[in-house]
């Protein structure tokens, strides 16, 4: 829990498809009572504190290569501040310095 | 070349002061940013786009918003989109259009005067943005025009509307004054207000909403459009975050602009968008209420100020009147338009004994403020505005919040002339900047007064019975004769 803010909830909001349902499958690996709400044409993924998407997961559950970049693609809303962005994770997280899991490259 | 090299070059090293001119011709003093940084140069913004990446995806944008413009002509999803949807498209395509090009030019002068390289390349890469999302609202005009029976108006009538009508005066006042800030303004305005609190009620919550009437092309252009703002949200929170930490003589100028732009934001949102959700369509997945208790209290107020107050940020100046006013504010617009449905060039329609049962569910104040009026109407009295509205000197919408029975309207003399407001927030904004704002009397006010309803009706670009007239026609005597400038 981050204390520094009054509610500590980190999310995103994809536009429905393959991606989408690829990306949400990788983070339920990690948090399996995330929070994923439908609504016509999109969907909303919401984790308490951090979330972290790791792209050969992603790959994994997509069957095909992706570049983390295309998240841009398909993320129209996020709640949190992305604190990395690169081609092996994406992270989103209430701690401004947070670099996601740095034992798992 | 490294990802982080090439953004090198195309941020720092395409910097450079001027040398041949003083920082005043270069900058003029209107236009410089009151804030202070040490060195703008090490300020970095978080999404480092190249222009490389930056062309691929937006191009696969384009291509996957064509495809469903195409797929809805071909299968002929845009013929069956819900009519009273297409009504408030005639609205608010209109409205977003403009608003968008406006964008576009606001971004282009951040571009030319924000003090930091890494934001001047942003908010050029934004300015393009905004272009592309200009451009989608124009081509799904097209659409509705060429294949929905409902029709939809002619470019010329939508400049028209924009320019002139009531209703639209809200979003040109907003933009205009938006484009016309300091450049830093501009950035915690639109990047972190607007972007960040407020166009997911645009973008999220009403594509949802459109998808769910059978407006697929609606859905997918917005939702692309706020995947572009998740870039903007990410480069207003850097630059706000920087600021606020790197010197504290900004947090009073950072405060006073989310104070403002907080209020010019709700009040546009709740009047434009306020519609699109709860009114406009038959399937209502969102209210406009649930979402602004989602992106603008929880994510913005919840999650982004109070995570900046440990830099001293507070909540906004009128924070409480707005969540009191959402409450029923929707429905208090819904119920302006249909007053002066006379004068507008889209359907407002009476709610169905649907609508009212959806709307008693989400907003619990809805039967006390607004029920007997639509008992009444439904009971076959008419009711219609035998004048325009009479609107606020800030916001431009009228004076009717929070709700009709008990609406606002305060008065501020300045040099000889009394402005009138619809709230504590467009008074304050009126009362920190007053010669800006004393120079927008706007048509309403200024036109509408002791003219012929033939006159009025053709200044609004309407036929009096309400439809478009098609082309710009100007009435005798509006424009005062002004030489023309010959570089036009």
């Amino acid at each position: 829990m981050n204390v520094r803010v009054d509610r500590s909830i980190v999310g995103i909001e994809l536009m429905a498809g393959e991606e989408c349902d690829a990306i949400v499958s990788a983070v339920l690996e990690d948090v399996p009572d995330a929070s994923v709400v439908s609504l016509p044409g999109l969907v909303q993924l919401d984790v308490p504190d951090r979330m972290i998407i790791k792209t050969s997961v992603v790959i994994e559950y997509l069957g095909r290569d992706w570049d983390s970049r295309d998240l841009n693609q398909v993320v129209s809303a996020y709640r949190g501040y992305f604190t990395r962005w690169d081609e092996d994770q994406v992270v989103l997280s209430w701690d401004h310095d947070d670099q996601g899991d740095v034992n798992d490259v | 070349m490294k990802p982080a090299e090439q953004y090198q070059r195309l941020t720092h090293s395409l910097h450079w002061d001027p040398t041949y001119v003083n920082g005043d011709a270069y900058i003029p003093e209107e236009w410089r940013t009151a804030c202070t940084m040490t060195d703008w140069r090490k300020f970095n913004d978080p999404f480092q786009i190249l222009f490389e990446d930056y062309c691929r995806i937006q191009a696969e944008k384009e291509d996957k918003f064509h495809a469903v413009r195409d797929a809805g002509a071909r299968f002929g999803h845009i013929a069956r989109v819900d009519e009273r949807w297409v009504e408030g498209m005639k609205s608010l395509n209109t409205g977003l259009t403009y608003s968008e090009y406006y964008n576009y030019r606001g971004h282009v002068r951040v571009a030319r005067f924000a003090p930091a390289p890494a934001i001047r390349i942003a908010s050029m890469v934004q300015a393009m943005d905004e272009r592309r999302h200009a451009e989608e609202t124009i081509f799904q005009a097209r659409d509705y025009a060429k294949y929905h029976k409902n029709g939809f108006l002619l470019p010329r009538d939508r400049m028209a509307f924009f320019e002139r009508h009531w209703y639209l005066q809200g979003g040109r006042s907003f933009f205009e004054d938006l484009i016309t800030t300091d450049p830093i303004e501009a950035i915690i305005g639109t990047n972190l207000v607007f972007e960040t609190a407020f166009t997911n009620l645009l973008f999220i919550a009403a594509p949802a909403a459109g998808v769910a009437n059978g407006d697929f092309g609606f859905g997918q252009a917005h939702l692309t459009i706020q995947s572009d703002e998740t870039r903007h949200m990410a480069l207003g929170q850097a630059v706000a975050r920087t600021l606020l930490q790197g010197d504290e003589r900004n947090l009073e100028h950072i405060q006073d602009w989310v104070d403002k732009w907080f209020w010019r934001c709700h009040r546009l949102l709740q009047g434009v968008v306020g519609p699109a959700l709860d009114y406009f369509p038959k399937n209502k997945p969102v209210s406009y209420k649930e979402a602004f208790t989602r992106y603008v209290v929880e994510d913005f107020i919840q999650g982004y100020v109070s995570e900046l107050s440990q830099f001293g940020l507070k909540p906004p100046r009128h924070l409480d009147q707005a969540l009191a006013e959402v409450e029923h504010g929707s429905s208090t617009m819904w119920r302006s338009l249909y007053a002066s449905r006379d004068a507008l060039w889209f359907d407002i329609h009476q709610p169905t004994v649907d609508d009212l049962e959806w709307l008693n569910e989400k907003y619990p104040l809805f039967d006390r403020t607004h029920g007997d009026f639509w008992r009444s109407v439904a009971a076959g009295e008419y009711v219609a505005a035998d004048t325009s509205p009479m609107t606020c000197d800030v916001c431009h919408f009228p004076c009717i919040f929070p709700e009709p029975a008990n609406a606002v309207a305060l008065p501020v003399d300045f040099e000889g002339i009394r402005y009138w407001f619809c709230s504590e927030g467009c008074k304050w904004i009126f009362e920190r900047e007053s010669n800006k704002y004393r120079r927008t009397q706007e048509p309403s006010a200024l036109v509408l007064a002791d003219k012929d309803p033939l006159w009025v009706a053709q200044f609004l670009n309407i036929t009096p019975d309400g439809k478009p007239l098609g082309g710009t026609s100007v009435p005798d005597g509006y424009f005062p004769a002004m030489p023309v400038p010959v570089t036009i």
